[in-house]
């Protein structure tokens, strides 16, 4: 299987797998006034758009409530019956009013708090138009808008008005309740009850009236997505037969036109533009999506662009005032780049800024007597009057655009984040190539605050980041070939701080490793990892050695770079063009003895940790192979590395010593196999805290368990086929024996097998020193090699082990995903095969 | 580009409704991150469900400065670590056992199609992590090590080690 493939396999499971969306979030939107999961609105109640509110107009004749004589116990249908066309809903989603109702047919003011945001939205709803109802909105205390509104929009904003029809109701669906002096639904009426209603996944309906005439009704039920998600609702109907309803004054009118009242001095909006061939030719201008947001000066706009190449690109750009200038940062797939603007270049961005003049329409630019149908949208709109449409084009392209028409269209939604919207429904040729573009304004004065994000904040130059790699002789320096398939092979990653560096190597097996050179004295050292000692070594080098570790395998000369030998490259910020004719001192011979370079382009796009990354990427022939290769010399941490060198501990573990052997001689030793031996195991947490110590014997006719924290022993014996237990601790001379039969004897033999020798072979293992014959032992042979009394949830991740001529030490390490504590065991395997009694050492 | 520390910033100055925002901006990454620590599609969801609810109760502790998808992945990795430790009594079902018991004509692109099984066969969680994070194509690896704070150089040879690793047991 191919890389690619793998990935592509992998990302398909990632893709499907992910959940689409989260089952808290979606109850979030029970606050929203969107398409929500579990208030489901099905077309069908559309066709009674119209009679949304026939909750209210019910056949039922109208009943002031009269508090002083009021019978809470009064049948369910009769309660129901009082609501009229005139009462206050309040819906309450645990414990805080979401929406108010207050009806007054055929008016409806709403208003929706947004209990996060602490903001509200007032709504009014004229229904007297059924088929054109009208919708006044007030985000906060901004204008009143007033506009037609659409039907499917106002159908979810008043669907809380429709979830119960009481028409259906009968009373002997519900039983009275003592306890909370209400009604409760059979649950066997639920279907018919909400069986047309918005309201879907209801499971348990209550309904009382309180005694200051106020009718709840409280809804409980779990949502589609999430079965185990309960939400309850109460809807608590109040101000019955009283409640009134007085429409706004001073409401702009954006059915008409009000296009000068809202962009006059805008500078709080939103846009987003759409940019398409409508042919297939090859040559047209790629598709584009932009968004925009402007809050005061601050602007910000993504860019996607997808070509027939099918490559995508994205650019943010980020324009704020910075102190007494301006900053413009740029993002794409790169990184970010910020640039300081002055007043000037901050204007020439800001006319960038738009792809449509839209603040210079003017109302008197549209032909109001001539509204079109713009079919691709399915909406009417007016056309900009022929002599202004020179004037509303910025797009990004020279060539010359013909054959333009625009239409204009004033909406408003009943979202409001959104609020009045303006949308431009646009055709145009360029270069006789013919192009569709919307463009839609919104959220006037809504836009909140914009936040510059985090930025690599470059603030500095690649010549005073070179200088101060230089100057401090400070920096990571990682080498790398890159593959055709994109791989990143490692050359050489290495920390230098002054004549310190700490190398990062892999053995073979892929585990890392690290080893210290650097100046003592007048001299130089190395310190190196012993895998047996779990410790470094020092040893002394001379110069050779020391630069043929450090210096001599760096790529470039960092010194050897001049300033002014590399230039920026157009259109393609923080990157350089490095000129390698007159850098030819800052090749090292590591890198131009193997290679012909042919050209090296600088990126400084990168920041991580507090420093800017110089990358230099290198095109170069192979003088071997004649192949073209890709190389790459990053340099981070500029000013910013430390280098400690380890402390070696003084270890006279008398048992590492010259009796090591290899595992071929081990197994030619015991070719016969390992019939018996002492072993003692301890363990010990990361923690450091002592978990276990017990010493066993495997004997032909004998086993022995002895737990050394306590003292507590068995001892199983053969005795020409006569088995018995031996029980008793080491401080005490009180002992017990027990017969036992041949099973138990073998299972105790099992129990201490704790290695199984027969897979304890050089296949298995890979050296990692040979003068100590340390090894370790491959994964994939854990579970066959080792019999291991792990504590439950543990799981072996490495092992380690050193043979010598008279015992084998295994180091294993094991690690418990769940609780993340780690655990080490030793086990020190001896007295091979001498079958003598242990008991009588102890 | 990051788009993650400005979602973070509004939703820490209260504009909870932006977390729709972060969850879909992030959904994949996040899944991908966890993907090593969850045997089971259900766990994974309690997993995601339950760092989404951890930033919002966490977000004050979010730092401008700070790289906002790495705080987001520390995070999820906890709450995978939280919600494992919380469920070790129950029964877990052991991954080759799980192999066994799979219908052979189950969807193939969920937490237990073979190419993740065997990811996690023979992978070390970090590797799985980055290999799973790569698979998304819209990371490169020094923004892996970005995301996961750890030096390029241990993200480059991780990944190099897992796609090694892979395509050998893939093959064999």
């Amino acid at each position: 299987m191919k890389e690619k493939d793998i990935l592509k396999a992998i990302k398909k499971v990632v893709v499907n797998a992910a959940p689409t969306h989260l089952t808290f979030l979606e109850k979030e939107t029970i606050v929203k006034p969107k398409s929500r999961v579990w208030q489901v609105i099905p077309v069908a109640t559309l066709v009674a758009s119209a009679v949304v509110i026939a909750l209210v107009s019910t056949s039922a004749a109208s009943s002031e409530v009269n508090n002083t004589s009021l019978n809470i116990r009064r049948p369910v249908s009769e309660m129901m019956a009082t609501l009229d066309n005139t009462y206050t809903l309040n819906m309450v989603v645990d414990g805080l009013t979401i929406y108010e109702y207050a009806v007054a047919q055929p008016l409806i003011h709403i208003t929706y708090f947004d209990v996060y945001m602490s903001y509200e939205t007032q709504y009014f709803v004229d229904l007297t138009n059924a088929e054109s109802p009208s919708l006044i909105q007030r985000y906060e205390d901004s204008t009143w808008y007033g506009s037609t509104v659409n039907p499917y929009e106002l159908l979810s904003l008043l669907s809380p008005l429709s979830f119960i029809d009481p028409n259906l109701i009968e009373d002997d669906w519900f039983v009275w309740d003592e306890t909370m002096e209400g009604y409760g639904l059979e649950e066997t009426y639920l279907p018919a009850l909400f069986e047309n209603s918005p309201l879907q996944g209801v499971d348990n309906l209550s309904i009382w009236m309180t005694t200051s005439g106020e009718l709840v009704i409280q809804l409980g039920g779990h949502m589609d997505e999430n079965p185990l998600d309960y939400v309850g609702i109460q809807l608590v109907y109040s101000r019955i037969g009283t409640t009134t309803v007085t429409m706004p004054t001073d409401v702009l009118d954006v059915t008409t036109t009000v296009i000068d009242d809202l962009i006059q001095d805008s500078t709080n909006h939103r846009f987003q533009m759409t940019f398409s061939s409508t042919s297939d030719d090859p040559a047209a201008f790629p598709f584009q999506f932009q968004q925009g947001e402007r809050s005061g000066e601050t602007f910000k706009t993504s860019l996607y662009t997808y070509n027939l190449l099918n490559e995508d690109i994205f650019i943010d750009t980020y324009v704020s005032p910075s102190n007494d200038a301006y900053i413009k940062l740029v993002g794409t797939h790169q990184g970010y780049t910020q640039t300081t603007l002055d007043a000037s270049g901050y204007e020439e961005a800001l006319a960038a800024f738009y792809p449509i003049n839209f603040l210079s329409l003017e109302e008197s630019w549209l032909d109001l007597e001539n509204m079109s149908y713009i079919e691709s949208h399915g909406v009417d709109a007016y056309p900009i009057r022929d002599g202004f449409l020179d004037n509303l084009m910025n797009l990004p392209f020279n060539d010359p655009i013909t054959d333009l028409q625009a239409f204009v269209r004033i909406d408003q939604s009943i979202y409001a984040w959104q609020g009045v919207i303006i949308n431009f429904y646009l055709t145009l040729n360029i270069n006789d190539l013919p192009y569709e573009l919307f463009f839609q304004v919104s959220g006037f004065n809504r836009v909140d605050p914009i936040y510059i994000p985090y930025t690599t904040s470059i603030q500095t130059s690649l010549e005073d980041s070179l200088a101060l790699a230089v100057g401090t002789s400070s920096y990571f320096v990682q080498q790398f070939r890159i593959d055709q398939d994109e791989s990143y092979v490692i050359d050489l990653q290495t920390v230098r701080a002054g004549d310190d560096y700490q190398l990062f190597t892999y053995t073979n097996e892929g585990y890392l490793d690290t080893e210290y050179t650097g100046r003592e004295g007048d001299g130089y050292v190395r310190y190196t990892f012993q895998f047996n000692q779990r410790d470094y070594v020092k040893t002394s080098i001379d110069i050779d050695t020391y630069r043929s570790i450090t210096t001599d395998p760096q790529w470039l000369i960092l010194d050897n770079i001049l300033p002014g030998t590399y230039e920026p490259i157009l259109n393609e910020p923080g990157r350089y063009d490095f000129d390698i004719d007159a850098n030819v001192a800052a090749f090292a011979p590591s890198l131009t003895d193997q290679y012909q370079i042919n050209d090296v382009i600088i990126n400084y796009t990168g920041f991580f940790e507090d420093s800017p990354i110089i990358e230099f990427q290198i095109n170069a022939t192979d003088r071997n192979t004649n192949d073209a290769v890709r190389l790459q010399a990053t340099y981070s941490y500029l000013g910013l590395t430390d280098i400690i060198f380890p402390t070696p501990q003084d270890n006279n573990n008398p048992g590492w010593d010259d009796a090591s052997i290899t595992i071929e001689t081990f197994n030619n030793l015991y070719g016969d196999g390992i019939t018996s031996f002492f072993g003692t195991y301890y363990a010990y947490d990361d923690l450091g805290t002592f978990l276990d110590y017990d010493v066993f014997s495997f004997q032909t006719n004998e086993v022995l368990l002895v737990d050394r924290s306590l003292g507590d022993y068995v001892q199983y014996i053969n005795n020409e086929g006569v088995y018995t237990t031996l029980t008793g601790n080491l401080t005490t001379n009180e002992t017990t024996v027990d017969v036992i039969d041949q099973a138990t004897f073998e299972s105790a033999q099992e129990a201490v097998s704790l290695i199984n020798f027969d897979v304890f072979i050089e296949e298995n293992l890979v050296l990692l020193n040979e003068s100590e014959t340390f090894y370790q032992i491959k994964a994939d042979v854990f579970g066959s090699l080792f019999h291991l009394p792990l504590p439950e949830g543990f799981e072996l991740e490495e092992a380690y082990v050193s043979i010598t001529k008279d015992y084998v030490y295994f180091q294993v390490f094991a690690y418990n995903e769940t609780t993340t504590n780690s655990l080490v065991i030793y086990l020190l395997i001896e007295a091979i095969n001498l079958d003598v009694n242990l008991l009588s050492y102890l | 580009m990051n788009t993650i520390n400005p979602l973070l910033l509004s939703i820490q100055k209260g504009n909870k409704a932006l977390l729709k925002n972060l969850y879909d901006a992030t959904r994949f990454v996040v899944f991908a991150s966890i993907m090593p620590y969850v045997y089971d599609q259900q766990l994974a969801e309690d997993v995601m469900q339950d760092t989404y609810l951890k930033v919002l109760d966490r977000i004050d502790s979010y730092r401008s400065n700070e790289n906002g998808m790495n705080w987001l992945l520390t995070i999820a990795k906890h709450t995978a670590f939280d919600l494992i430790k919380h469920r070790k009594h129950e029964s877990q079902v052991d991954r080759e056992v799980l192999e066994d018991i799979i219908p052979s004509d189950r969807d193939a692109y969920d937490l237990a199609s073979p190419i993740i099984l065997q990811a996690k066969k023979v992978l070390e969680k970090e590797e799985q992590t980055i290999l799973f994070l790569y698979a998304l194509g819209e990371y490169k690896h020094r923004e892996i090590a970005v995301m996961l704070n750890i030096p390029i150089g241990t993200v480059l040879w991780k990944y190099q080690a897992a796609i090694k690793k892979m395509k050998e047991v893939l093959t064999s």
